[in-house]
């Protein structure tokens, strides 16, 4: 189980697995501390994500998650080790290459559906009639084809969430860092649009990094699973999801997706004395 | 169109009841005529006023030229300084409670010091208008300011926003109404202090009207340049609403 351990096998398994288009490089993250002030969030975090790969970042609540995720995408420095993309270190957002969906989904209310997505591509410097067709593109991708001009307080929960998403896609970067976006839906809503999301990034081939607390969630969607310790945050373990792509609702009855999910319950309890969590 | 329809009986008709008492009020003797004169000899006052249009355009010009200098002065320092000490922590803490304070002072114990500086003109009385003006606008933008969603910064950063357009594309916006009704309130108050002005300490304007008109004991005129006034208020609020909006029609799409 280590950081470095190369998985040609899960894609290997089907044909229809998602091809990165251009590879646009690794994101290697090597020995990174995060640090807000006194409070180290994570220490010494090592992970690779390989283009076209889904990863999953878990860990107890409060445990660095989305301060890593942030420093993956160059919004936070680290206090040691480094992150890069390629070759390239990562020293500030570079959004021509990586796209964030957050949490809270970060909408403008003042802004209506097309014009949210449209400042993703206003602030790369596309030109306004561009701007608007890959805008109303997008939204048609995400599902949201018939209400561009609506503002984000007339929008459901859901079609908050497929706004943002689409104002990651439109910009055309290969890396999308998405911070637990499903957090605020309720359960149901959550699986639909997962899975929703899922089969546009595998059309997309999108690299994937993305934060959840949801262990069905993480089992479903990911390729591999980091899996982080309290805080301060490391790498307590990296999982290989052994289920084909494309994914299907059914793979979750499956024994294998139970004993994922199992298993990825028991690295989160605290360790017992001795035990290694598995 | 109903609804403005009803609106508009419903003005007209507090309106009338209005005169009726005051008409009454004045009739039955209840107040002196010197103190509150009968409306038919406030409206021969105010033909009178309004026959010679040079005499009304003169005083008005002159007062909304004062109000309208001393706010666009507190519009461009109170929203500039307001959006700088609202994006530092530090500085916000530092003198938020002093603009309170400050706001809390009445200032028009200031004009006798601005008058001697700057002299009975309209220097003295822009001064005092603007500095009037200037702190709703500045407590307003600082408030504002500071509680715009950090959320938003951070997701304008990641697709790429530099400072300034964080500033023009998520902070500006971000503030507009908290701060417009920050505006609506520094004009109202610059207009008032101006008039004010004018009435304490003056030679033309509206509030000198209002001056030489009560010492001279002419209640109808006074009232007249009341009413003046008052039209000239709600003329000004509603080219404001209509500004306010555009501005909102152009920022919401």
């Amino acid at each position: 189980m280590d950081a470095d351990v190369a998985a040609p096998s899960v894609r290997g398994t089907t044909g229809t697995a998602r091809r990165p288009a251009m590879a646009a490089g690794t994101i290697r993250v090597r020995n990174v501390r995060v640090t807000y002030g006194e409070v180290v969030a994570t220490e010494d975090v090592s992970f690779d994500v390989r283009p076209g790969e889904f990863v999953s970042l878990i860990g107890p609540s409060g445990c660095g998650k989305s301060s890593l995720l942030r420093t993956v995408g160059g919004l936070l420095q680290p206090a040691s080790g480094e992150v890069r993309l390629g070759e390239v270190p990562i020293l500030g957002p570079v959004p021509d290459k990586i796209a964030f969906v957050f949490q809270d989904l970060a909408l403008y209310p003042w802004r209506s559906a097309r014009r949210n997505v449209e400042l993703a591509l206003e602030l790369q410097g596309v030109p306004r009639r561009e701007r608007r067709e890959r805008a109303l593109a997008a939204l048609r991708d995400v599902g949201l084809g018939d209400v561009p001009e609506a503002f984000p307080g007339q929008l459901s929960g859901g079609m908050k969430q497929r706004v943002a998403v689409a104002r990651a896609l439109v910009s055309k970067a290969e890396t999308l860092l998405l911070d637990e976006p499903f957090a605020a839906l309720d359960e149901q809503t959550r699986l639909v649009l997962g899975a929703q999301l899922l089969t546009l990034l595998e059309q997309h081939g999108k690299t994937v990094l993305f934060v959840t607390h949801s262990l069905q969630e993480a089992a479903y969607l990911s390729d591999r699973i980091v899996v982080m310790t309290p805080r301060p945050a490391r790498v307590k373990e990296i999982i290989e999801v052994p289920l084909p792509r494309p994914r299907t609702p059914e793979m979750m009855r499956r024994p294998e997706f139970h004993a994922l999910q199992h298993r990825l319950m028991g690295l989160l309890l605290p360790d017992p004395p001795g035990g290694d969590g598995r | 169109m109903s609804g403005r329809r009803r609106r508009a009986i419903a003005y007209v008709a507090v309106v009338a009841a209005l005169g009726v008492v005051w008409e009454l009020l004045t009739l039955l003797g209840v107040v002196p005529v010197l103190v509150l004169p009968a409306p038919r000899s406030v409206g021969q006052a105010l033909t009178a006023i309004l026959g010679d249009p040079s005499s009304v355009l003169a005083p008005i010009t002159r007062t909304l030229a004062e109000a309208g200098v001393a706010f666009a002065i507190a519009a461009v320092l109170g929203v500039v300084l307001g959006v700088g000490l609202g994006l530092s922590r530090t500085l916000r803490q530092t003198y938020e409670p002093m603009l309170a304070n400050l706001n809390a002072v009445p200032l028009v114990i200031l004009y006798p010091v601005l008058a001697a500086l700057l002299g009975l003109g309209f220097t003295s009385k822009v001064a005092l208008g603007a500095m009037y003006a200037f702190f709703p606008i500045v407590i307003a933008t600082v408030r504002a300011t500071s509680h715009v969603d950090q959320n938003l910064i951070t997701a304008a950063r990641a697709m790429g926003a530099g400072r300034w357009r964080v500033l023009f594309h998520v902070i500006l916006p971000a503030i507009a109404d908290p701060v417009i009704s920050g505006l609506r309130a520094g004009l109202g108050l610059a207009l008032v202090t101006v008039v004010a002005g004018e009435f304490i300490a003056g030679s033309s304007g509206l509030g000198y009207q209002l001056a030489a008109s009560s010492e001279g004991f002419h209640a109808p005129v006074l009232f007249a340049w009341l009413l003046i006034i008052v039209v000239l208020i709600i003329l000004l609020n509603g080219c404001f609403t209509a500004l306010t909006h555009l501005s909102q029609k152009g920022l919401h799409r």
